[in-house]
């Protein structure tokens, strides 16, 4: 039994993004050079060939440490996705640090004030390269409820420092939040095709209302 | 005591300070004079019948900007300086600004609001940090976002907004500014600018 066809299920599969590629890629999570593996494998099922930029990426997106940096009610989502239910650390993303040069990744998570972007950028500073940035949340995004007359907020932490992944939603749920790290692994590891853009979304971003 | 007696006690005692009463609204106030706010509070807070002896909170209120039916307006700001400021501000707000404060007995489980408005040009009240301590925090609330200045108060200074800020936002003639330093406080999503940019490619 297949399940009915409805276009809004095309466009929400294209969001999250399938999960293409064999299963012992998605265990190693890592690609793996298939000529070099074939050779491999004969000998020895412990040794994996691969090229070393793929292993230094591999290190890297499976330890991104987060800075603890929460601004906002999203902060409060950000807990939990960290916390044991939802378990960032399974990510590899569960040490939160307190200091910005021990961090990888910056989650900003919540409204940028005036008076916290210049906290904000501070500490996007001090973090050692390379590094990375969420925009979490519909006011770290486009300033959300702010966007009109919020005087004090930024429109967009993208403004001030440069982001990777933007996660949506006012706040979002874990889930999204996981997700979006996922995105980010993936933009680590250097795979490209799986963020895409459904087309409905074009007609709500071509006008802003006055 | 119901807010009416509370209102014919003060009269009776201070009819220099109490100008009205206005029973029509959800909290019954007792309109006063700005001026005799310090005289009148210690009044209500050492009278064995009223002994005051909390207070809930002291709102600001800006009544400029609002039409004759109550609804409130917003000023459309055209283009932006150099420096972050707009070019045209817009006129400068005539209507007066306000206080409340909402007081509460502990001991007679009675409560009352007080009302004053105050000039827009010279905006200034007693303070009552001295009579309630928790008045303070609520002053440099008030004093951070309608800049109204509250003689004898301790610690007058901005508390959310930063220090070199300009201007008072909650004041409804705030022109917004288009930045702090260099933090832009004006700008569009990302997705509108990348349509923007899209289009501007494909034109």
């Amino acid at each position: 039994m297949t399940p009915p066809e409805s276009p809004g299920r095309e466009a929400a599969f294209n969001v999250v993004g399938d999960h293409i590629g064999d299963d012992r890629e998605q265990l190693l999570h890592f690609p793996i050079d298939e000529d070099l593996a074939e050779i491999a494998n004969p000998t020895s099922g412990n040794i994996v060939l691969g090229r070393v930029e793929d292993f230094f990426r591999w290190c890297q997106l499976s330890s991104i440490w987060p800075v603890t940096f929460g601004l906002a009610c999203c902060a409060i989502e950000m807990m939990s996705a960290a916390g044991t239910r939802y378990d960032m650390d399974r990510f590899g993303a569960g040490a939160m640090r307190g200091t910005p040069r021990q961090s990888d990744l910056m989650i900003v998570s919540g409204t940028v004030t005036a008076k916290m972007a210049t906290r904000l950028k501070r500490l996007y500073d001090q973090m050692p390269e390379p590094k990375w940035v969420i925009a979490m949340g519909s006011c770290a995004i486009g300033g959300g409820p702010y966007f009109k007359y919020g005087y004090h907020v930024v429109k967009g932490v993208d403004l001030m420092v440069p982001v990777d992944v933007y996660v949506p939603g006012c706040p979002p749920r874990p889930e999204v939040l996981l997700d979006g790290l996922m995105r980010l692994q993936d933009k680590i590891r250097g795979k490209k095709g799986r963020l895409v853009k459904p087309k409905w979304v074009d007609q709500y971003i071509t006008t802003i209302p006055e | 005591m119901t807010s009416v007696e509370i209102y014919e006690h003060l009269r009776e005692r201070m009819p220099d300070a109490v100008v009205g009463y206005e029973a029509n609204s959800a909290q019954p106030a007792i309109l006063i004079d700005a001026e005799e706010v310090f005289e009148l509070a210690l009044l209500l807070r050492d009278s064995e019948k009223l002994s005051f002896d909390r207070l809930l909170v002291i709102s600001g209120v800006d009544w400029e900007g609002y039409d004759e039916k109550g609804k409130g307006k917003h000023r459309k700001i055209a283009q932006y300086g150099e420096d972050g400021k707009p070019n045209d501000p817009g006129p400068e707000g005539t209507g007066d600004l306000g206080l409340y404060w909402y007081l509460h007995s502990m001991k007679y489980r009675h409560s009352i609001a007080l009302k004053a408005r105050i000039a827009r040009d010279k905006a200034s009240a007693p303070s009552l940090a001295t009579i309630w301590p928790t008045a303070a925090w609520a002053e440099r609330e008030i004093f951070d976002f309608y800049g109204i200045e509250f003689s004898g108060h301790p610690d007058l200074r901005r508390m959310f907004l930063p220090e070199d800020w300009e201007g008072y936002p909650l004041r409804k003639d705030y022109p917004m500014p288009a930045r702090y330093h260099d933090v832009p406080l004006e700008g569009l999503p990302l997705a509108v600018r990348e349509n923007q940019q899209s289009q501007e490619e494909g034109a």
